[in-house]
């Protein structure tokens, strides 16, 4: 009897599968999408966003490790994650447990960050729906900003599991926030961000070409200033001491770092004038198993309010948390222990 | 003793490795059949014999994942073994092997070609030339190691350690054009080909598979119906050639047969170190050198060697399964600086 029903579902599920075009350009049938897991960095962020971490049956290892870092780990509760199944190590590069995700079952696997070949060889060795969602050009994508391919992610993710109106209304909020922060009118400085988070905890000379909070507010980077690179760059400190910028913004994972280099290059590093006139500011971390978005947005409001805008940085911090956990933004913020912002 | 009894314990002595490795390879099957994320499930043995039904997801898991991979460890296994004591029979060296020859690190690096130069230009869409491309070029670039050895030798004499010279090398350049493509290419690629070069068995399919079988057979076949030619070569190039062994050309036919073997190993799973070294030291441990007996069974040896390294590597740190390669390598390595200092010894 169970086979028969087991056989119907099945079936059932097959009649109302749909075909969807992921974003590495693959199509998938999916049918139902109330059992899910995520592989790869930041795809489980993105579900999370839209509330599917309801639906996960089963957790990469390396996603029950919270952090003050990684605020949708803080966000989920470490009772309902605790119980979850390991479906693998996670991380970029490393295949799933695939032997798990076959007992699992799950509906529909969501990557992101997972390259093409691998999803290939768990499509055909699980037969499970598989789809690829992008973090933009430093990651594998190929639209040239960052914040499209998730704001694309996001749709396609809310379509494919029926939370479209929840994505629409986040991907809204986000345009209106890029909206705000470019019409913002800073002062012009020259700008730099080092510390940003790569394969783990960086030092001062770890940054972004395309920095999307500077993106935002129409800003560069000032060491790459004449280039067109993008993505994740290490520069030579010498270029750094070449651009000499006037403001350095130090991101949060990477701060002890940048002060244990302090104290050991110290006469080279207060060469530079944001050292000397002591223009560093600490902004939320950016990257934490890939890029963490609500946090983008408030790095942005903190780099606003450091080049001399009028704005309210902890209230929006606020706002955009709100949007990003409906009806949690507030607590969560509170809970992740952030330095005041 | 007579010649006749020593002759008898002889073959004795061959049969009974070889019965025992049989039993091995079988016993480490079976124990690979039952043994996954649940860890070594003795029960489920009653599942594969049929004596008790089997739900869906227990034969998918058999099918799709468990028989595959078993099936994988047991032919690269067969054919590192096979091509490192054909390397090793060929070249008067023990510490020649696919590692040293620098045709694993050949395959590397067309590997990260592809992963990293191909995927930034869109020569195919086709799904076949998606699913191959890699395995491909890590096959093309093997071959070429192995043409580019033969290549320089022939300018400098086609002996044993100009072979191995041109082969550590040529290792070295090819390494450093792996991690010349690394550095300068995105998270995710670099990610993908620091994982392709760490040696996986759970990529094997029917299609890989079967490409393996197609490799080992004749490749076996000849390198055994050679096995008198390798015993001639143990005592100089000269001695080999009064009995009647074209040297140069055996030599050269010696080495595309192993770079086949192993390039075809290399470009399905990736790097998987030293059991081409180990399995026909082990062998000759027990046996000595005579290439009759070494040859079929260093193949066998580096079946069960691989497949209890798998089971080992899934089973040592479960639920974390560590890639196989990573393991062997840790068996492997110390095994190849026993041997540097036993030579250093005995000379």
């Amino acid at each position: 009897m169970e086979k028969i029903i087991l056989a119907c579902l099945l079936f059932a599920g097959t009649l109302f599968a749909q075909s969807y075009t992921d974003m590495l350009g693959r199509n998938v049938e999916i049918g139902t999408t109330s059992r899910l897991v995520f592989l790869g960095p930041g795809a489980l962020r993105l579900g999370t966003y839209l509330g599917l971490n309801t639906r996960l049956v089963g957790i990469e290892k390396i996603e029950k490790e919270s952090s003050f870092l990684s605020p949708y780990r803080t966000f989920m509760s470490a009772e309902a994650i605790d119980k979850l199944p390991l479906i693998g190590p996670g991380g970029p590069g490393k295949m799933p447990d695939m032997e798990a995700l076959l007992t699992l079952q799950p509906d529909l696997i969501v990557t992101s960050f997972v390259d093409q070949n691998q999803i290939e060889t768990i499509a055909s060795k699980t037969h499970i729906p598989i789809i690829a969602l992008s973090y933009g050009a430093s990651y594998g994508g190929t639209e040239e900003k960052n914040l499209e391919e998730v704001k694309k992610s996001l749709l396609l993710l809310g379509e494919i599991t029926q939370t479209l109106p929840r994505a629409q209304s986040l991907v809204a909020f986000i345009e209106n926030q890029e909206k705000t922060l470019r019409s913002l009118s800073l002062e012009k400085k020259r700008v730099y961000v080092g510390g940003v988070g790569y394969k783990g905890v960086q030092g001062l000379t770890s940054t972004e070409v395309d920095y999307p909070p500077f993106a935002l507010l129409g800003l560069k980077n000032c060491v790459f200033e004449q280039t067109k690179l993008k993505g994740h760059r290490f520069i030579e400190l010498e270029a750094l001491l070449k651009s000499d910028p006037e403001i350095i913004f130090v991101d949060l994972f990477g701060q002890t770092k940048i002060q244990e280099e302090y104290q050991e290059h110290k006469a080279l590093y207060d060469s530079l004038s944001a050292y000397k006139t002591a223009q560093l500011k600490t902004v939320l971390g950016y990257n934490y198993y890939s890029t963490n978005i609500e946090n983008l947005f408030v790095i942005a409001w903190q780099i606003a309010s450091g080049l001399g805008a009028k704005v309210e940085v902890k209230a929006e911090a606020e706002k955009i948390y709100e949007a990003f956990y409906p009806q949690h933004g507030a607590k969560l913020l509170s809970q992740l222990q952030y330095p005041p912002l | 003793m007579s010649l006749h009894l020593l002759y008898r314990k002889r073959t004795l002595k061959r049969f009974g490795l070889f019965a025992f490795l049989s039993l091995t390879i079988i016993l480490l099957l079976w124990l690979n059949m039952i043994s996954g994320t649940g860890g070594v499930v003795v029960r489920d043995t009653l599942k594969l014999i049929g004596l008790e039904p089997s739900s869906g997801s227990f034969s998918m898991i058999l099918f799709s994942i468990r028989l595959p991979r078993a099936l994988a460890g047991l032919l690269v296994g067969m054919l590192l073994g096979l091509s490192g004591a054909a390397m090793q029979g060929v070249l008067r060296n023990p510490l020649a092997s696919p590692f040293t020859l620098g045709i694993s690190q050949a395959a590397g690096f067309g590997a990260a070609f592809a992963i990293i130069a191909l995927s930034a230009s869109d020569i195919s869409t086709h799904p076949l030339w998606l699913k191959l491309n890699i395995a491909l070029f890590a096959f093309g670039a093997s071959i070429v190691c192995a043409l580019l050895i033969l290549w320089i030798s022939h300018f400098v004499g086609m002996i044993p350690h100009t072979l191995i010279l041109a082969g550590v090398g040529l290792g070295s350049l090819f390494h450093a054009g792996t991690m010349f493509l690394q550095y300068f290419t995105s998270d995710i690629n670099a990610a993908a080909t620091l994982f392709w070069t760490f040696g996986d068995l759970s990529k094997a399919n029917a299609m890989t598979l079967g490409a393996m079988v197609l490799f080992l057979i004749p490749s076996l076949l000849y390198l055994w119906a050679s096995h008198w030619k390798f015993d001639a070569l143990a005592f100089g190039d000269e001695n080999a050639f009064n009995k009647g062994v074209e040297v140069k050309r055996f030599r050269i036919g010696v080495i595309l047969f192993s770079t086949l073997c192993t390039a075809i190993a290399v470009a399905f799973f990736g790097i998987i170190g030293f059991i081409g070294l180990i399995a026909p030291h082990a062998v000759r441990l027990v046996l000595g050198s005579a290439h009759g007996a070494l040859i079929p069974l260093s193949a066998l040896c580096g079946g069960a060697l691989l497949l209890g390294a798998d089971l080992a590597a899934r089973m040592l740190l479960h639920p974390v399964t560590l890639p196989v390669g990573i393991l062997t390598s840790f068996i492997g390595a110390p095994l190849l600086l026993y041997l540097l200092v036993s030579q250093g010894r005995r000379r």
